[in-house]
C-alpha cells in the first residue's frame, strides 16, 4: 500500500500478551474519517472492545497506543501520541497524551495503533524494527526507572534511535497514578489516569520501535502553506 | 562565477532565540523534498541532542579535499562543477559505508531504506529548504569567507576553554580565591 500520499501508516498492531500472538489488521479508512487518529481512534477502539463488566487490571483491558494523524509531519500542535484504557484511578475511560518521538517512530515503523490486550506470565517488552515485531524478555528492565530502560533499550539499535514507551517501578507496582513515559521520565509523560498502573498490571515493561519509512502527506505544498499560515498568525497575535 | 556555498550552524548565542531549539523541522523537511515523505533518518542534515535543552545541527561542510571522496574505492563520490561540490553517484555507490568511517563530521551516513550513501546537495542548487524552514534562523548558506567566520570564532572558543580552564588552575585568579576565602 502506498503510504506516501497519507501521513496514515496503513496498519494496526495487535498483541496478545496471554498467548503471545502478534497480528496486523488494515487501518478502516472509517475509522479516520470518523474519529480522525490519536485520540478519537483509541476511544473508539475501547468503545467496541472493553464493555463494563472488564475492569482495568482485568488481562481484557485494552492498552491502546496512538499518534495524532499528522504526528511525524512535524506539523505544530500535531505532533502528540495518546495512550489509552479503562483507568484504574477513575474507572472510566481514561487517557494521556505527550510529546517526544516515540509516536512518529512507530509510524515510520509501519502501525498506526497498538492494541494491547491480555496479560504476560512474566516480565515482557515489545520489540518493533519494521515488519520484525516480538515480545522479549524483560526481566533484566523490571525495576528500572524508565529513563533508564530506554538507555538499556537504545543499546540494541544502531545509528537509528531507538524510541521507547515505558512504565517504572509505580506501574509495575500498580500504583494508580502511575505514567507511562515516552523516551524515558524526562522527555514525554502521559502520566493522567493511571495508564503505566495497567501497563504494569499486564506485564508489560516497554514498546521499543524503530522504523525506517516515510510518513506521507497529500500535498506537501499546502502543508508548508499551512504551516507558514500557522507561524504569520501567532506572530500578530501570541 | 557563482560561489562556492555550504550550510552552516549560524547561531547567535547572544539572542534568546538564536540558537537550535531543537524542532528537527530541518531533518523532516529535507527528508521530505528528497524523498516525498518526513523520515529524519534519511535526512542530509542531523540534529544532535548533546544535553538536556542543547541540541545542535550537524551539517555536510562541503569540504574542499573531501575525506569522502578519498575513502571511495568505487569512484561514487563525484565533483559537481556546477555547485563545486562533491556529490554521490548512487549508481555506482555500493553502500560499503567507507566514507561514513572518513568523516570527519559523522555527517555522510547509509539511507536506512536505499543502503546508498547521502549527503546534503544544496538541494541542487535550488534554495535550501532546511535553511527556509528553520524557524530560528540558524541555519545558513554561505560561501567560503561566510564559513570562515564561523570556523574562526569556533576555534577561538576551543582556546577560551584553556584560558578559562587556566583560572582554576592553583595559583589562579579570583574565583578560586574566593572560593577558598568562602570556605574559611
Amino acid at each position: 500500500m502506498s503510504r506516501k500520499n497519507s501521513s496514515y501508516a496503513g496498519k494496526i498492531l495487535r498483541v496478545d500478551l496471554t498467548n503471545g500472538s502478534i497480528t496486523t489488521e488494515d487501518f478502516d479508512s472509517r475509522l479516520s474519517d470518523l474519529y480522525i487518529g490519536g485520540r478519537g481512534v483509541a476511544s473508539k477502539v475501547l468503545y467496541d472492545e472493553v464493555p463494563p463488566e472488564i475492569m482495568p487490571f482485568d488481562p481484557e483491558n485494552r492498552l491502546i497506543f496512538s499518534p495524532g494523524a499528522l504526528h511525524g509531519t512535524g506539523a505544530p500542535s500535531a505532533s502528540r501520541t495518546t495512550v489509552t484504557t479503562r483507568s484504574p484511578l477513575t474507572g472510566m475511560h481514561g487517557d494521556g497524551h505527550a510529546g517526544a518521538t516515540w509516536g512518529g517512530e512507530l509510524k515510520r515503523a509501519g502501525y498506526d495503533l497498538v492494541i494491547i490486550q491480555g496479560k504476560a506470565a512474566k516480565p515482557v517488552y515489545l520489540f518493533i524494527d519494521n515488519d520484525q515485531v516480538e515480545l522479549r524478555d524483560a526481566g533484566k528492565l523490571w525495576g528500572s526507572f524508565t529513563s533508564q530502560t530506554h538507555a538499556k533499550l537504545c543499546q540494541d539499535s544502531d545509528d537509528r534511535e531507538m524510541c521507547t514507551v515505558s512504565s517504572g517501578p509505580a506501574g509495575e507496582n500498580q500504583v494508580r497514578l502511575a505514567a507511562v513515559f515516552h523516551n524515558g521520565a524526562d522527555k514525554g509523560a502521559s502520566a493522567r489516569c493511571g495508564l503505566g498502573a495497567v501497563m504494569g498490571s499486564k506485564n508489560l515493561k516497554a514498546i521499543a520501535t524503530q522504523g525506517t519509512g516515510d510518513v506521507g502527506v497529500a500535498d506537501i505544498e499546502a502543508l508548508k502553506a499551512a504551516y507558514q499560515d500557522y507561524l504569520d498568525t501567532i506572530a500578530v497575535d501570541p | 562565477m557563482a560561489k562556492k556555498k555550504r550550510i552552516v550552524y549560524a547561531n547567535r548565542p547572544w539572542e534568546a532565540t538564536g540558537v537550535c531549539s531543537g524542532c528537527r523541522l530541518c531533518e523532516l523537511w529535507c527528508s521530505v523534498t528528497k524523498n516525498g515523505g518526513f523520515n529524519p533518518h534519511r535526512s542530509r542534515v542531523r540534529v544532535v541532542g548533546v544535553g538536556t535543552g542543547i541540541d545542535i545541527p550537524v551539517t555536510c561542510q562541503q569540504c574542499q579535499d573531501p575525506s569522502c571522496k578519498a575513502a571511495c574505492e568505487f569512484e561514487a563520490i563525484v565533483y559537481n562543477e556546477k555547485l563545486k561540490i562533491v556529490e554521490v553517484d548512487e549508481d555506482k555507490c555500493t553502500g560499503c559505508q567507507a566514507c561514513v568511517g572518513a568523516c570527519p563530521y559523522g555527517i555522510i551516513t547509509i539511507d536506512p531504506v536505499s543502503k546508498k550513501a547521502i549527503k546534503c546537495d544544496l538541494c541542487g542548487g535550488n534554495e535550501p529548504v532546511c535553511v527556509a524552514i528553520c524557524p530560528s534562523n540558524v541555519l545558513a548558506a554561505v560561501d567560503d569567507m561566510g564559513a570562515a567566520g564561523y570556523t574562526r570564532r569556533r576555534f577561538a572558543a576551543v582556546m577560551a576553554f584553556d584560558d578559562e580552564a587556566h583560572r582554576y588552575m592553583p595559583g589562579g585568579e579570583e574565583p578560586i580565591q574566593k572560593k577558598l576565602e568562602k570556605r574559611g
